[in-house]
């Protein structure tokens, strides 16, 4: 069986900067994988270039078994690979509730014909998606939030809205560029345990991020990236010691942890 | 004093029909578009000369078309020339720009549209214009000139409730949230599915067709359309009854334009003339009309009737009752 996603020779410059080369590895279904390296490795370019954001020079995206390389973000997603962002994205000026069933399949229901003439059975199709949603927010703590504008949020309730939405999106593959920026350690743990929630419910995960002793904890296996591309993949506690990427990156920080 | 209210009135209510319409791309898409008034002119131009006979009737004047056809077939096909202009400029426009880039571009593509009308005048009569438009409706209800306008004002206001009405409904609707979120974070929409490109242009593309609507409505209140009927600036007053009104609020720009154009433009008329300065009124409108502006952005910056907020009502079960946790009570090992 393979792998839900697939990277092969992936390839981005801007200008004479070689941001991503060589850049191939797997993230198996149903798995947290952690994309580490120093600043510059190109981990964000690659998350941008898997989701869609960015358009690969060269290389090969397969997910769940299609090419999605070089589509743009919206088809992306909507073949069940959703993102999040290093800084919070949720629309400000909508309701908490409303952020939520935007998060949902909706599939055919966005259109202006069908606003007109079938608005009963639109309301009666979201009301399933309104249950469900008013579930999540309370498991996160938000539901007493859900009618007021997503913009009056805390910080860290904004990350928390961002995991719900994913809960309510229900996609198969999630990608996380740096979840824990801008959050406070307490925040983080809940931050933690709803991510392996997310694999709980049958979903995979790949994420950046810069916290080691957070990916240790949540990623079972990890790539690291420096200079572009892939320099070893595995479980943290073995790369350790692998030399290369000691040399790399891990060095001063493991000292420090 | 009656014939010069129901004037005003009419006036006050197309153009809400023309707010509405510039709110779908303002308020809820949140695109600058500054072309909004050219749209409002094809409109116009389309209902003239499909609704007026054949140009040879009438020389010096030239223009295409001329096919006498009734009122209800020139305004729908304002309706389709408003959409059709906006698919084609929007499908140029919002594929890759976005707010003082998109500004520009619908800037110059106003201007290109009054200079190639206003040059060739064998399209819409130029400087001459079209004139002598017909009393829609009239030839079947035969009004006389005193009872008519009245009845053109339910007509239109007629036409205003029908628009209202669906733009309400469309407001609520997945689709209005949708354009809602791409104008909140395009960006967010599009890593949830989004397709960002085709969501603006069908709210650009409806924004055309309302602005045609209204251009047929106003070029048969007016009687008579050319190039000097219409200008780019127009729009900025446009922009000024959805700030006043309310940004995004299907009834505060509805508020907002009455406030502007009505209370504004009408009472100044009262502002004693001063001797020797006969630009007094309009210019001590277009101050006053300033100055509101900077009141409510100073006092009240989401307006008089700030966007509505969508209120998630329970219609099935209370939200203590629904069983279980979403999050963690699907996956078996939790």
């Amino acid at each position: 069986m393979p792998a839900l996603l697939e990277v092969r020779d992936l390839r981005k410059s801007f200008g004479g900067v070689h941001a991503v080369r060589d850049c191939t590895f797997d993230v198996e279904a149903g798995s947290i994988t952690g994309l580490i390296g120093p600043n510059g490795a190109g981990k964000s370019t690659a998350i941008d270039l898997i989701s869609g954001f960015l358009e690969p020079d060269a290389g090969v995206i397969r997910f769940a078994g299609l090419d999605v390389g070089g589509w743009p973000a919206y088809r992306v997603a909507r073949q069940g690979l959703v993102r999040t962002f290093q800084a919070s994205r949720v629309w400000a000026g909508l309701t908490v509730m409303e952020n939520m069933l935007l998060a949902a399949p909706a599939a055919g229901r966005e259109t202006v014909w069908r606003a007109v003439w079938t608005a009963a059975q639109l309301r009666e199709a979201e009301d399933a998606d309104r249950i469900q949603a008013r579930a999540i927010l309370g498991d996160f703590g938000l539901l007493s939030l859900k009618d007021d504008p997503a913009g009056n949020l805390s910080g860290g309730q904004k990350r928390l809205l961002e995991i719900a939405r994913i809960f309510q999106a229900r996609p198969r593959m999630v990608l996380m560029d740096e979840p824990l920026t801008g959050v406070n350690p307490v925040l983080g743990v809940r931050i933690g345990d709803g991510i392996k929630n997310l694999v709980s419910a049958g979903m995979t995960v790949l994420m950046v991020e810069h916290n080691l002793p957070f990916v240790e904890r949540v990623c079972g296996t990890v790539v690291v990236m420096a200079l572009g591309r892939p320099i070893a993949h595995g479980p943290l506690d073995a790369l350790r010691s692998d030399p290369a990427v000691v040399d790399a990156y891990l060095g001063q920080v493991v000292a420090s942890v | 004093m009656t014939n010069y209210l129901v004037s005003i009135a009419t006036q006050g209510v197309i153009f809400a029909i023309f707010v509405l319409g510039l709110n779908v791309r303002w308020g809820w898409e949140g695109d600058l578009d500054i072309a909004y008034y050219g749209f409002i002119a094809i409109g116009a131009y389309i209902d003239a000369v499909i609704t007026l006979p054949p140009a040879s009737q009438r020389p010096p004047t030239e223009y295409i078309l001329g096919l006498q056809w009734p009122f209800v077939v020139g305004a729908l096909a304002a309706v389709l020339a408003g959409a059709v202009l906006s698919l084609l400029v929007g499908a140029l426009a919002l594929r890759k720009l976005r707010g003082d880039y998109f500004a520009i571009t619908t800037l110059a593509t106003a201007l290109i549209m009054q200079a190639v009308i206003s040059n060739d005048a064998r399209i819409f009569a130029g400087y001459n214009g079209l004139y002598g438009l017909s009393q829609p409706f009239n030839s079947l209800l035969r009004l006389d000139a005193h009872v008519y306008p009245v009845f053109y004002l339910a007509f239109c206001l007629a036409v205003l409730i029908a628009v209202y009405l669906f733009l309400e409904r469309l407001f609520w609707s997945p689709f209005g949230r949708a354009l809602r979120s791409v104008r909140e974070d395009e960006t967010a929409a599009a890593a949830f599915g989004r397709n960002v490109y085709a969501l603006k242009l069908t709210g650009y593309v409806l924004g055309g067709a309302i602005a045609g609507l209204g251009g047929a409505l106003f070029v048969h209140f007016l009687g008579a359309f050319n190039v000097s009927a219409w200008a780019p600036v127009e729009t900025l007053l446009l922009y000024a009854a959805i700030f006043v009104g309310g940004t995004g609020n299907n009834r505060g720009v509805i508020l907002g334009i009455f406030l502007v154009l009505v209370f504004f433009q009408e009472v100044t008329r009262f502002l004693p003339e001063i001797p020797g300065h006969p630009d007094f009124g309009p210019a001590a409108r277009e101050i006053m009309i300033g100055i509101l502006i900077l009141v409510v952005l100073r006092w009240r910056p989401q307006g008089i009737l700030p966007e509505p907020r969508a209120r998630d009502r329970d219609r099935s079960l209370p939200v203590g009752a629904v069983a279980g946790s979403a999050v963690t009570g699907t996956g078996a090992g939790g």
